[in-house]
């Protein structure tokens, strides 16, 4: 399952570079032009907010269509940049070409729409605030709170029903506890999601390490290595603890000073590195000769190279080290490249759920893997529900033309099998990673929800209370957007619960066909995929992964099949 | 509108369908991908290429490319696989593999039905008590488990660790035991090859054997979706006025809910029945890959994985085709069953 299908078509175009660079211009104008379109949204939002301070209405309509356009944007963008770059970074790292340029604009894409967002909130925020100062709350709560008495008592009554039907409330304990796991993975799994170990391959749940594990600390790093005017010396405490000595090798310090130059100047620069058995504040009292006596190792060169590993006694302690640079005369131009660090092996993590076949820790792989994953089903879902909701709530209250046209899209689009389609778009993107699963899976997704919501849309939207708003003068968007839209919100919220069950099983089904990530991200369709070949001798390879997924998406699916329960208007009373 | 108005309407509702997916396929597979490797294979002589790039028109613009797809497809060229071992014209393949695959569907389905009906009425009669408890996880597990995970699990179980314990094991892949049978198709439904055509029931037990660990695993999802549906359509039928009627006159709760709260509460979950096989088709994608089944599925797979563009777009479009008659079907039996839909 690890092959690799080859994608040349692309490569061939890109190494003649007519494509790319046609691309690339095509790619600034696009970069240029939703630049200028968010621009536009940012600008609306201003009016938007200022209207609401002013005229006090909670205006959903701007955050509705700009959150919309957003995300469209973003979704559009990484198309063409995936599909520009295609193989280019994977295949021919050095040749940037114009790809460069097009990730720093992407960069920049991004973070654009990262501030224009955070502006956007601190905007609502600052209005709520507004809202709620006593001397504008005067002109609203009262009519508010009269308003809303009735669905207060509605959402009580709601929320009594969800307490008392158990499946409900564990459902969302779960889903509860893997997102806490997922925002804790760093400090809950035990190894690096990408870490392997490659002599603990395939042990069992439980294992200890066969291995150890050879660690750095780095005291003093420069790849060049400057000092202001020579001579010089530097100096600094460091302790070996008990970390430092949990196997039976001994820790050692490193010293390289390597790639010398003095520029101009023709002089031999003298490296001397010494540790001294004693601690700081003892250090700085004792003079340079005086120190000698406490001195520990050391080690001395003269206009070379000085690489070399200096053992430490086998105990813990507090030592001082000191690099000294010696010249004749001083000299400004002279650099180096100079580490010292501490090298020293610590015992790997115990293996709670066994290892894979590269020896990667199955625990720690599922708790990187639910980031992964739950990224990915809830940006799907999220993207794919709004912009669904849009088309099918303007196709159902327009109808005509327009509705006739956007079913007939969604009917070839559920007349693909969805499994193929998401195939196929990431074979179209051609580069293999989470957000190109993510991006065929929102492509694959919309039209549930452009059919949900349109089916609402045509029932509500020959009720009274849509007669009443309509003949009171509302304007057809204000009537769809905070009329009908939040009445038909119920059955679209239960079917998102729901669909992020099943998108985190189309991705990880993806993943494992072999449409994955890159090998080594740890993702959980991509470790089933791993462990299937090793079934018989390491069943929990499959297993652990497999029983994550399950238990996520049985979560989802318990909340949203009991919401609807609990929201069914025929179920409801009686 | 009758009868006949009907059924027009919804013919010709589909044919954009159609072109819509022929169109789609068509743009992954000569705009997005290389048409030139549906005619091409590794085989192929050097000096063939340009001759087959003239005979299939791919130096002509898109839209006259468009219009030669199309009639390739109506005169049945649908362009050779690669993926299958040997070259092979698809069609040929997709003839060949399909009655696997529907064998495959057809238990499942079965598996799904029969288990799924009363375990929705279990559900919805002991609403909010264990019973409803369990029965709904059961099915709710159907629909969150990955399928390919579900099978390896299967296999292990009963495959790998029923023969260590040295307990009769199901067998873990293909369609029939190879080594103890040979087999020639007629009809490619091997249960039905082995009773009518070879009669040889030895070889029917056997394949039968070999569907069940496929066909439950495949069945699985069904059998959640129609678990749910059976179990929403049944609280909401039990609710209306003229059970209440029938319990009243000292029915007893058995003949109420069988004779007739069920037979109404069938309607909506027969319809989610016929949707589901097209889901079956896809859902054979990933299980038939697992169980080793010689299917349409296993070969999609492997057509993807080699970018064999002929073999997606033939599976494609049988699947396209597959799901706009079940759709087409499913609105027949509702227009015949209820008249309020024909006149909406």
């Amino acid at each position: 399952m690890d092959s690799e299908p080859q994608i040349i078509d692309m490569q061939n175009d890109v190494h003649d570079g007519q494509l790319a660079r046609i691309l690339g211009i095509l790619q600034i104008i696009f970069v240029m032009a939703s630049l200028m379109i968010s621009g536009f949204v940012f600008l609306g939002n201003i009016t938007i907010g200022i209207q609401g301070w002013f005229g006090l209405e909670f205006a959903s309509p701007g955050y509705v269509t700009a959150w919309f356009l957003q995300s469209l944007i973003i979704l559009l963008l990484t198309f063409f940049l995936f599909r520009a770059n295609a193989g280019v970074m994977e295949r021919l790292p050095d040749a940037y070409g114009s790809s460069f340029y097009l990730y720093i604009f992407l960069a920049v894409i991004y973070a654009t729409m990262g501030s224009l967002g955070l502006i956007f909130i601190i905007f609502i925020v600052i209005q709520l605030i507004v809202m709620f100062t006593p001397n504008v709350r005067y002109y609203w709560w009262e009519e508010f709170s009269e308003d809303t008495k009735p669905r207060i008592k509605e959402t009580r009554f709601t929320l009594h029903l969800i307490r008392k039907s158990p499946l409900v409330v564990a459902g969302i304990l779960i889903i509860a506890f893997m997102v806490g796991v997922a925002l804790s993975a760093p400090w809950l799994s035990t190894y690096e999601g990408t870490d392997m170990v490659f002599a603990d391959a395939r042990l069992p749940p439980g294992a200890e390490s066969n291995d150890i594990k050879l660690n750095f600390y780095y005291y003093l790093e420069d790849m060049q290595f400057h000092p202001e005017i020579m001579p010089n010396y530097y100096y600094e405490e460091f302790q070996v603890t008990e970390t430092h000595l949990e196997t039976n090798q001994i820790p050692q310090i490193f010293i390289g000073v390597s790639n010398l130059d003095t520029g101009w100047d023709p002089i031999e620069v003298n490296v001397t590195f010494r540790v001294y058995a004693i601690n700081l504040t003892v250090y700085e009292e004792l003079t340079a000769t005086e120190r000698l006596d406490h001195l520990l190792v050391n080690a001395s060169v003269l206009d070379e190279n000085l690489l070399q590993y200096l053992e430490l006694p086998d105990e813990e302690g507090t030592y001082v080290w000191e690099l000294q640079f010696l010249a004749p005369y001083q000299t400004a131009t002279w650099t180096a490249n100079t580490r010292v660090c501490l090298r020293y092996f610590s015992i790997y993590p115990i293996h709670i759920w066994g290892t894979d076949n590269y020896g990667g820790d199955i625990y720690s792989r599922i708790i990187w893997g639910a980031q992964e994953d739950l990224k990915i089903a809830l940006s799907v879902v999220m993207v794919a529900l709004t912009t669904g909701a849009i088309i099918g709530a303007t196709s159902g209250y327009y109808g005509g033309k327009f509705d006739e046209l956007v079913m007939r899209i969604t009917d070839i689009f559920f007349a693909f099998p969805g499994l193929v389609l998401a195939m196929a778009i990431v074979m179209a993107i051609g580069v293999r990673s989470l957000e190109t699963i993510s991006i065929a899976l929102m492509i694959t997704w919309w039209p549930t929800y452009a059919r949900l919501v349109r089916g609402q849309v045509l029932s509500e939207r020959e009720k009274l209370y849509i007669e009443a708003a309509r003949s009171s003068g509302a304007s057809d968007t204000r009537i769809l957007f905070s009329h009908i839209l939040p009445n038909t919100i119920q059955p679209v919220i239960v079917q998102a619960t729901m669909d992020i069950g099943s998108v985190l099983l189309v991705a990880a089904g993806l993943a494992f066909i072999g449409f994955g990530p890159p090998i080594g991200t740890a993702e959980w369709g991509m470790m089933i995929a791993r462990g299937q070949n090793y079934i018989l001798s390491a069943p929990w390879m499959t297993l652990y992964p497999g029983l994550a997924i399950l238990v996520t998406a049985l979560a989802f699916n318990l909340v949203g099949d009991g919401i609807r329960d609990i929201m069914d208007p025929k179920l409801r009373r009686r | 509108m009758r009868l006949r108005d009907f059924i027009l309407r919804r013919i010709i509702l589909a044919i954009p369908v159609v072109f819509g997916v022929l169109t789609i396929t068509w743009f992954l597979s000569y705009v997005v991908g290389d048409p030139l490797a549906m005619y091409v294979t590794e085989r192929t002589p050097d000096q063939a290429i340009p001759g087959i790039i003239a005979a299939h028109g791919l130096d002509q613009p898109p839209v006259v490319q468009y219009f030669i797809y199309l009639s390739n497809l109506f005169q049945g060229n649908w362009g050779v696989s690669t993926s299958t071992g040997a070259d092979q014209p698809v069609l040929v393949v997709l003839a060949r593999l399909f009655p696997a695959t529907i064998e495959l569907a057809i238990v499942a389905m079965i598996f799904a039905v029969i288990l799924g009906i009363p375990l929705g009425i279990i559900s919805a009669t002991r609403k909010d008590q264990v019973a409803d408890h369990i029965t709904r996880i059961f099915a709710l597990s159907g629909v969150s488990m990955p399928i390919f995970w579900f099978g390896l699990m299967l296999k292990y179980v009963f495959f790998y660790q029923f023969s260590v314990w040295d307990l009769p094991h199901l067998p873990g892949g293909d369609r029939y035991n190879i080594r103890r049978f040979s087999w020639t198709p007629t009809t490619g439904f091997l249960l039905v090859d082995s009773l009518v055509f070879e009669h040889n029931p030895a070889l029917f037990m056997d394949a039968l054997v070999h569907l069940v660990m496929p066909g439950f695993c495949l069945g699985y999802i069904t059998l959640a979706i129609i678990t749910r549906m059976m179990r929403s359509s049944m609280l909401e039928v039990i609710k209306e006025d003229y059970i209440t009627l029938a319990k009243s006159k000292g029915l007893t709760e058995r003949v109420v809910i069988y004779k007739h709260a069920l037979r109404n509460a069938l309607i909506p979950t027969v319809t989610v029945i016929g949707l589901a096989f097209g889901g079956l088709i896809t859902g054979a994608v990933l299980t038939e890959t697992i169980f080793n089944w010689p299917g349409l599925g296993r070969w999609a797979t492997r057509a993807i994985l080699n970018s064999d563009m002929a073999a997606i777009n033939g599976f494609t479009l049988l699947v396209a085709f597959i799901f706009v008659t079940a759709n087409f079907i499913v609105d027949m039996i509702y227009g015949v069953l209820d008249p309020r839909i024909r006149f909406g």
